[in-house]
C-alpha cells in the first residue's frame, strides 16, 4: 500500500510537471517569436492518442493542466473599458464599477480576448479563423456596452461607444525623466439604438 | 564486472535508503497541517464566491458577456454548466437559471461538508467534479490561483484529511476507502505529497520568469507594479528612482521560486525561505492588489510545513 501511494504521488507530480515543462516550452517560442512548433504540447501531451487524451482529462479534472507560470515570461498588460454615451443633448463618459479588487482583476482576465484583435492586426492578414474571431470580439464588446448599460439604468441615449484601452508600458528610464503611465487605445465598438 | 555491479547497487540501494527516509521517517508532524488543509481550501472556495457574486449574472447565465454561442466560437468546447443543463434530465424539470441555483446550492453544501469532516472523501470528491465544472464555466475569468486550489482539493481526497478533528473521526465509522490511510506509522508521506507539490509550483513558476529577460532587468517588477497600481490606485511612479531595487527585487524573485524547491528541506535555510516567500506574497497582495492569490499561497505555505509555524506542544493536540 505504501509503494502504491508514493506512485500515485509520483505520478501526480509527473504530469505536472509534463504541462508545465510543455506549457513553458510554448511560452518560450510565443515570447521569443520562434518560428517552430512546441513539440511537448503538441505531440506528446495534445496528442491525438488514448494514452494522452486519458491523461489529459485526467489533468484537467485535478487541475494540474494549468500551468504555474505566473507573471511569466512577462507581466500581462492591464486593461479599461470606457463607455461614452451619447444623447441628443450631452455626452457622459463612464466605467465599470466593481465591488472588490479580485472582482476587477478578474474580469482584467475578461478583457484579454480583446488582445485577439491586436494579433490578428499585427499578423497583417485575415484568414477565415480570424474573422470568426473578430466577429466573436464584436459580440464581446457589444455585451459589454450592454452590461453597462443595464447596471447604470440607462435608457435614454443615441448611441455608445465602448472603447477598450491597454496600458502603455513606460519603461523605467522613462517614468524616472518624469513620463507618466498612460493607456493606449487598443479597440472601439459603437453600439446604436 | 564484479566491482561495477557492486558499485552499481551500492548506488541504488543509497539512492533508495534515501527515498525511504525521505518518505517514512518518523516524525512528529502531527495531522495540524492536514486538518488546516481541510478547513482552508472550502472556505477558500466559499470566499471566491462571495468576491465574484456580483459578476454571477454576467458570467454564467444566456445574456452574459460570454454566452455559449461566443465561447463555442472562441473554439472552447467543455463541459460546463450550460452542457448538463442541456444534456441531462435537469432539462426538462428545472430551467437554467433553477438549475444554476440549485448548482451553488450544493456547492456551497459541500464546501461546508469537507470544512466539518463529514463523509470527506465523498464530499471532496463531488466539490471537485462541481469545481471542475464551475471552473469550465468561466474559464476566461480564472486564473492560476483556481487550478493550485483545484490541485489541493485532489489532495484533500487523495490523503486522509477526514482522519483528525472530523464529523468522520467522531461518529461514522472510519471507512477505509483508501487502505494508505492506515499504512504508514505517522502522517509524514501525506505532507511530503503535498510540500512536493507546492515545490513544482515555485519551481515552475521561477522557471517561467527566468525565460523573459524583463525579470532580469527589473521591467518585470516595475510592470507588476504599474498592473498592480490599476487595481490598488496606487501611485508607484517614485520607485523607478531606485532601478537597482527593481532589478534586485526581479532576480530575488525568480531565484527565490527556482531555487524553493532546495531551500526548503536544507535545515539551514528552510525557515528563511518560507519567511521570504511569505513576505513575497504579501507584498504581491498589498502592492500589485492581488490579495485572495497571496492568501491562498501562504495558506498553502503553512499546512505543507506547519512544523516551521506551530510549536511541539500546540501539534501534540493533532
Amino acid at each position: 500500500m505504501k509503494k502504491i501511494f508514493i506512485v500515485v504521488i509520483l505520478f501526480n507530480l509527473f504530469v505536472s510537471s509534463l504541462f508545465n515543462v510543455g506549457i513553458i516550452e510554448s511560452d518560450l517560442i510565443s515570447f521569443y517569436e520562434i518560428k517552430k512548433e512546441p513539440f511537448l504540447l503538441k505531440k506528446v501531451v495534445l496528442a491525438d492518442n488514448l494514452i494522452s487524451k486519458t491523461i489529459y482529462k485526467f489533468s484537467e479534472i485535478v487541475g494540474f493542466n494549468g500551468g504555474y507560470s505566473f507573471f511569466a515570461p512577462n507581466v500581462a498588460s492591464s486593461f479599461i473599458i470606457v463607455f461614452n454615451v451619447h444623447s441628443k443633448n450631452h455626452s457622459k463618459m463612464g466605467v465599470f464599477k466593481y465591488n472588490n479588487v479580485e472582482e476587477k482583476n478578474r474580469i482584467n482576465l475578461l478583457y484579454d480576448v480583446f488582445m485577439n484583435k491586436l494579433e490578428i492586426m499585427s499578423k497583417n492578414k485575415l484568414n477565415t479563423n480570424d474573422t470568426i474571431a473578430n466577429k466573436c470580439i464584436d459580440v464581446i464588446a457589444k455585451n459589454f456596452t450592454l452590461q453597462y448599460l443595464n447596471s447604470n439604468n440607462i435608457n435614454n441615449f443615441d448611441s455608445v461607444e465602448c472603447n477598450i484601452f491597454i496600458s502603455n508600458e513606460k519603461s523605467i528610464k522613462q517614468i524616472k525623466n518624469g513620463e507618466k503611465p498612460d493607456y493606449k487605445k487598443l479597440f472601439f465598438y459603437k453600439y446604436k439604438k | 564486472m564484479e566491482k561495477s555491479q557492486t558499485i552499481k547497487s551500492y548506488f541504488f540501494t543509497n539512492i533508495k535508503n534515501k527515498i525511504q527516509y525521505f518518505f517514512y521517517r518518523d516524525n512528529d508532524y502531527g495531522y495540524i497541517g492536514i486538518v488546516l488543509l481541510r478547513l482552508f481550501i472550502p472556505l477558500i472556495l466559499i470566499v471566491r464566491l462571495f468576491l465574484i457574486k456580483g459578476q454571477f449574472k454576467f458570467l454564467f447565465f444566456e445574456n452574459g458577456y460570454l454566452n455559449r454561442d461566443v465561447k463555442f466560437l472562441l473554439g472552447e468546447k467543455s463541459i460546463d454548466l450550460y452542457y448538463i443543463h442541456l444534456n441531462s434530465v435537469f432539462h426538462t424539470m428545472v430551467s437554467y437559471d433553477i438549475f444554476i441555483k440549485l448548482f451553488f446550492i450544493i456547492y456551497t453544501c459541500l464546501c461546508i461538508s469537507v470544512f466539518f469532516g463529514f463523509l470527506t472523501r465523498f464530499s471532496s470528491l463531488l466539490l471537485l467534479i462541481l469545481n471542475f465544472i464551475f471552473l469550465n464555466s468561466c474559464t476566461k475569468f480564472i486564473y492560476g490561483v483556481d487550478y493550485i486550489t483545484q490541485v489541493f482539493l485532489f489532495y484533500i481526497f487523495l490523503i486522509p484529511s477526514g482522519k483528525k478533528f472530523s464529523i468522520d473521526n467522531l461518529y461514522i465509522n472510519k471507512i477505509n476507502l483508501f487502505k494508505w490511510d492506515n499504512a504508514f506509522s505517522n502522517p509524514l508521506p501525506f505532507y511530503r505529497a503535498l510540500q512536493l507539490q507546492l515545490c513544482l509550483i515555485y519551481f515552475f513558476g521561477g522557471i517561467g520568469k527566468s525565460i523573459g529577460y524583463n525579470w532580469w532587468n527589473g521591467h518585470s517588477i516595475w510592470k507588476a507594479l504599474n498592473f498592480g497600481s490599476y487595481f490598488t490606485g496606487l501611485d508607484y511612479s517614485y520607485i523607478c528612482k531606485f532601478p537597482y531595487l527593481l532589478v534586485f527585487l526581479g532576480i530575488f524573485t525568480v531565484l527565490l521560486e527556482t531555487f524553493y524547491p532546495m531551500l526548503i528541506f536544507f535545515n539551514r535555510t528552510k525557515k528563511i525561505t518560507i519567511y521570504l516567500v511569505i513576505l513575497m506574497h504579501l507584498f504581491i497582495g498589498i502592492f500589485i492588489g492581488l490579495y485572495y492569490f497571496s492568501s491562498v499561497m501562504i495558506i498553502l505555505n503553512i499546512v505543507s510545513f506547519p512544523k516551521l509555524f506551530f510549536n511541539e506542544e500546540f501539534r501534540k493536540h493533532f
